[in-house]
């Protein structure tokens, strides 16, 4: 009986594959609550039986559909350990069980690993990962969307344009389609960047930043010029002064003028076309009424936009990632001919390089909310939604705390009612952190001591920077009286590397939903990710 | 005016008038401090000597101070700093004139890295939420200057502090923590109009942003900042 019943589940699948049905259409809802938390040895079982029946019938059946939208958010920097760590504090933040949780992205129905090597780093910045993932090649560390062959330093606009490679952003505005980028990083940033622009050095990000004699145009200005189809339909996000000139004020902060030593407004010109707008404060932004024809450039800061947790602080305010892609999906899906989107939590790297979890982790739930925004603005019969991370980070979830114990605080040991410490105490008997790095600026491990506000003659007064002595000589801060999840604490890393923590080398998850998106499976390069997205859209 | 902004006021603004024609006297009561309070603009010259475990470190460094600005400068060192205040918003830059470059904080890195109530220290060097907390004792004038002394003990560390009280800048720190000692010496002062020497102009440099910092593990200047920058969790001082 149960060989036939796996017979005609086989003999449907097979069918629906030959003749290329579609599964399930129905629109990205809000994720299934996977119900309470299983408290017997028999819940739990019960709870993995239904793990599998879902698989088997709800998520086995591939979706075969052309894809008419395709949308890839990118958490920079979102490593397992991240989502893992995202993932509890949702949880607790909303008095649920945290380890129950699940972000609306891990319920997606596929998955895979990405391997994130480059073609010159076994550990990748952020420009070869994303060219990687939208143009469907490896490259070189800082290579904007050209392949491994150029020199870094190459700004011959000739040379670049023989080593660039066309991207998913280019080819969908070929097809007619609308395209558009959310980011919570300047718009010029590497991620963003691979989009429009084809540079050897990531850096180059406005003309005052290019060598001299250069050729090749700055990011920001391949941005206003990009030659494909219409153009860019939206970009929202930050980098406002890599647009604008260094005689012009800028509008939220006066004090400070912009990058651009060509004399150009790049703002000025986006606006000047028809049907576009540009905006940089909250009100503006909300404003807008998404139209036919309608292009959106947003530049909400003059650099990166505001980490989540400081985002109501921004004297102009800020739109937030979600409220972000919602106007974008609403501007972009008036095109008839479909569209693609991508929207980096651009801010989730730059916490972790300062070794600040608290920050990585609300901007990841902030992101996290922005799929959300997307799965229901959208309908799983026709758009593919993939969330992956372009490298990791050293972050790490460690030691033994108890189920529930909150996950920015210290580990506990679980003995605390036999009379025994309630933390978990280390070899110096000392409390740590659930939450730390590997290498970074915040309190270290290993006899190099952590540098305390002091001071030192350079910064010639009564505060600075200098190595703290720990009370009894100790290697390590006592956390005892340390409030750990306070926004602003540095988690302890091992190796000190005080002006950021870095990438690391591991796999990310690829999460997908969609057309097509039961093609990510199994452990894959990162490159692959855009061959799923251009098979879906029939490129 | 409210009367309170104008009590403020006027010390600071008599002893700018006594400092441009020289004309106190030692009779009159020293200006009261003003935490806090309008700062008149000033470049100043400074010299810092750290001493630690037997060994003496002696730097000069340059202060100009304007309403909602500050730029100071390590003549040996050749690295300087700007906080700009924009609204609620402070800014803050490294300066690296050799290398003609700079590290751009905002204020949520200035928070992780404990430097966000910096603004009011930068404004006086010493932070007036540190002097809140020392006991204030003798006042008076020296060379026609009016000054307020300060001394106490905060967080293990032991603090003489003499302010100038007409311009709100020390005339000297003394601090002393665990056989370290740091001593601040008031060198020069000037109306900022007057001031004999301009702060470098960064207007060139290529900036970075500290957030940005981790994208640049293969740019020299950046591997180099490895020695400079440190992050702490801040304390009061």
């Amino acid at each position: 009986m149960t060989t036939n019943n796996r017979l005609a589940q086989l003999a449907v699948a097979s069918l629906v594959f030959m003749t290329g049905m579609a599964v399930a259409d129905h629109q990205h809802g809000a994720p299934q609550n996977p119900g309470t938390v299983p408290a017997s040895a028999d819940e739990w079982f019960k709870a993995g039986q239904r793990t599998i029946r879902q698989n088997k019938f709800a998520n086995s059946l591939p979706n075969l559909r052309r894809a008419k939208n395709v949308i890839i958010f990118v958490g920079d920097g979102m490593g397992v350990s991240t989502v893992t760590a995202a993932r509890i504090l949702e949880g607790q933040q909303r008095g649920a069980d945290g380890e129950y949780n699940r972000l609306s992205f891990e319920r997606f129905p596929n998955m895979a690993l990405s391997v994130t090597a480059s073609a010159n780093q076994q550990t990748s910045d952020s420009a070869p990962t994303a060219t990687a993932m939208v143009a469907g090649i490896k490259t070189n560390d800082g290579a904007i969307s050209v392949d491994q062959a150029i020199a870094r330093a190459e700004s011959s606009a000739s040379v670049t344009a023989a080593h660039s490679v066309k991207t998913i952003m280019e080819r969908a505005e070929e097809r007619g389609m609308a395209t558009g980028i959310v980011t919570t990083a300047r718009v010029t940033h590497a991620t963003p960047a691979v989009n429009y622009a084809h540079i050897s050095n990531r850096d180059w990000e406005a003309n005052n930043s290019l060598p001299a004699g250069a050729t090749v145009k700055d990011i920001a200005r391949q941005l206003i010029e990009f030659p494909y189809g219409d153009g860019v339909d939206v970009v929202l996000g930050g980098g406002r002064s890599y647009f604008t000139p260094s005689t012009k004020a800028d509008p939220e902060y006066p004090t400070r003028v912009g990058n651009r030593t060509d004399g150009r407004d790049l703002t000025a010109e986006w606006a000047s076309r028809p049907g576009a707008k540009y905006v940089w404060n909250k009100a503006d932004f909300d404003a807008v009424e998404p139209a036919a024809g309608t292009k959106l450039l947003g530049l909400f800061e003059r650099s990166h936009v505001k980490y989540e947790h400081d985002r109501a602080t921004d004297p102009a305010g800020e739109p937030s990632i979600a409220e972000m892609t919602e106007k974008a999906i609403k501007v972009l899906r008036r095109n008839p001919k479909g569209f693609y989107l991508m929207v980096e939590g651009g801010r989730i790297d730059h916490a972790h390089h300062a070794g600040n979890a608290y920050r990585a982790l609300t901007d990841t739930i902030a992101m996290d909310q922005a799929v959300k925004k997307a799965m229901e603005l959208t309908r799983d019969e026709d758009t593919l939604i993939i969330v992956t991370a372009d490298h990791s980070h050293t972050f790490t979830i460690a030691g033994y705390p108890s189920r529930g114990n909150p996950i920015l605080g210290k580990a506990d040991s679980g003995l605390g009612l036999l009379g025994l410490s309630p933390l978990a105490l280390d070899s110096l008997g000392l409390p740590y952190t659930t939450l730390g790095y590997q290498n970074g600026p915040g309190g270290w491990t290993g006899g190099f001591k952590r540098r305390e506000l002091l001071a030192t003659p350079s910064n010639g007064g009564s505060e600075g920077y200098a190595n703290a002595t720990y009370a009894g000589g100790a290697l390590r801060p006592d956390l005892s009286g340390v409030d750990t999840a306070n926004p602003n604490y540095l988690q302890e890393s091992a190796i000190p590397t005080q002006g950021a923590e870095t990438h690391a080398g591991e796999d990310v998850g690829i999460y997908a939903t969609g057309p097509r998106a039961y093609l990510f499976r199994g452990v894959m390069e990162q490159n692959a990710i855009y061959h799923v997205m251009a098979d879906a859209l029939g490129f | 005016m409210p009367m309170k902004t104008l009590s403020r006021m006027l010390p600071a603004a008599l002893a700018a008038l006594q400092l441009l024609a020289g004309c106190a006297t030692v009779t009159r009561p020293a200006p009261t401090p003003a935490l806090n309070g309008e700062l008149p603009p000033v470049a100043a010259a400074f010299r810092t000597r750290i001493d630690h475990d037997g060994n003496s470190e002696v730097a000069e460094w340059r202060y100009w101070r304007s309403a909602n600005r500050v730029q100071r400068d390590d003549l040996q060192s050749q690295t300087g700093e700007i906080w700009q205040r924009d609204g609620a918003t402070v800014f803050h830059t490294l300066l690296f004139h050799a290398d003609r470059r700079g590290v751009e904080f905002e204020q949520a890195d200035l928070r992780m890295t404990g430097a966000d109530s910096a603004w009011e220290q930068q404004m006086q060097i010493v932070n007036p939420a540190l002097l809140k907390r020392l006991r204030a004792t003798r006042s008076g004038w020296l060379k026609k200057v009016p000054y307020q002394d300060y001394s106490g003990t905060v967080d293990g560390v032991r603090w003489r502090v003499r302010m100038r009280t007409d311009l709100m800048l020390p005339l000297r720190i003394e601090q002393r923590r665990a056989g370290d000692v740091l001593r601040v010496e008031l060198i020069e002062a000037h109306t900022l109009a007057q001031a004999p020497w301009s702060p470098p102009d960064a207007a060139g440099y290529g900036m970075v942003d500290f957030a940005d910092l981790g994208d640049h593990e293969r740019d020299p200047f950046v591997l180099h900042l490895q020695a400079h920058l440190g992050i702490g969790h801040g304390h009061e001082h």
